[in-house]
């Protein structure tokens, strides 16, 4: 469908209007999807890991919003970028919810523990949220099995896909 | 950024060393399952974890995906990704058990599929350890069905996690008479390249 977009991994969009944000599969991987249900504007990141080690740290200001970007690769500041974005093209931060979708343990055995990437990206997009004073509204997390999503705009539902 | 630390020649030896593994890891399989078996030269990708996601997971399709771990003065993991179809195949070599979904294997025939993963990381490690005279040890292997993106992106993560980079050879098997293939990929964090870089100088001088 040619309003569809489709996102891949790292990469972070907002968006408004009746577009439909797909996603890749998604493993330990976080996505979080923030809308503004008065303003119909949402925005989607798809993170691979929950925190940037280095000091390389993106000022807002210059955030990379263009198509095939990577400034979704890091739970938290993707949870920032996002804020900016969707505020910058007319959403109001307290108008704002938020879903998670991810963050699984694909290999039960050596990757099932509370220090498994999967938990930490949880962790660190819920952290982010609660600074900002975001709810979440819903979220399907952990577990043992890859996932992908649709996220539609027109009235931010996110649709799960679990079957292969 | 990997990409800049490693010039051509230091992407060669450390492909040289993943052929040196896979060689041994090849020949194991072929003597358990007394079929030839060939392999690909091995590809690299380096760079973010995400740009190498991009390129090696973008699939949906589902794969049995059987991965393990290895430490000691390095970390790595390898990964050996499987269709249905080869799965299968593989499992009625091992066991001799006909599935018709890879849903409805058993935990023996998961096992079997493990042990296989454990065999060929074991060859690999043993002539690595040989090569380059370390003490790496590898970890039990665990498996996945799944989504191949969801599995790789898991795996990515887990051994980029330090830095967001991360170095992958990928390997080819075949094995032409069953009809059978699988991809291998070795995976090393930018810390671990540059110290088997520095024992390959060591070693070649």
């Amino acid at each position: 469908m040619e309003n569809e977009i489709q996102i891949k991994t790292g990469e972070l969009i907002v968006e408004r209007d009746d577009k439909i944000i797909r996603t890749g599969s998604i493993g330990s991987c976080i996505v979080i999807c923030i809308y503004d249900k008065e303003a119909k504007i949402g925005g989607l990141a798809h993170s691979m890991l929950p925190t940037r080690r280095d000091s390389q740290k993106v000022e807002l200001g210059s955030v990379d919003f263009s198509p095939h970007n990577t400034s979704g690769k890091y739970a938290d500041e993707s949870v920032d970028n996002l804020i900016y974005g969707l505020k910058k093209i007319g959403a109001k931060i307290e108008n704002m919810e938020a879903k998670l979708v991810g963050g699984a343990s694909m290999f039960r055995k050596l990757m099932g523990d509370k220090n498994g990437i999967g938990f930490q990206n949880i962790e660190s997009a819920r952290n982010q949220l609660k600074k900002n004073g975001i709810r979440i509204d819903n979220e399907d997390t952990g577990g043992n099995s890859g996932k992908a999503i649709t996220f539609n705009l027109k009235n931010g539902l996110v649709d799960i896909i679990t079957t292969l | 950024m990997i990409k800049q630390i490693l010039t051509e020649e230091e992407n060669d030896q450390l492909k040289e060393i993943t052929n040196i593994g896979i060689g041994n890891a090849s020949t194991a399989l072929s003597t358990m399952i007394g079929k030839k078996v060939t392999m690909t030269v091995p590809e690299s990708y380096t760079g973010g974890i995400e740009e190498v996601q991009r390129i090696i997971g973008k699939s949906d399709e589902k794969v049995i995906a059987t991965f393990l771990k290895f430490t000691g003065e390095f970390k790595g993991a390898m990964v050996m990704i499987l269709s249905p179809k080869s799965a299968l195949n593989f499992i009625s070599i091992l066991n001799n058990s006909k599935n018709d979904n890879v849903e409805g294997i058993s935990e023996n025939d998961k096992s079997a599929l493990q042990e296989m993963g454990n065999i060929l990381l074991g060859a690999s490690i043993t002539a690595i350890n040989k090569f380059l005279n370390l003490n790496l040890i590898h970890s039990i292997p665990d498996i996945s069905i799944d989504r191949s993106g969801a599995v790789l992106d898991s795996v990515l993560a887990e051994m980029g996690s330090v830095s967001g980079d991360i170095l992958v050879f990928k390997v080819k098997l075949d094995i032409k008479e069953e009809n059978m293939e699988g991809d291998f990929f070795y995976l090393f964090d930018p810390v671990s390249s540059s110290k088997i870089l520095e024992m390959i100088k060591i070693k070649i001088k």
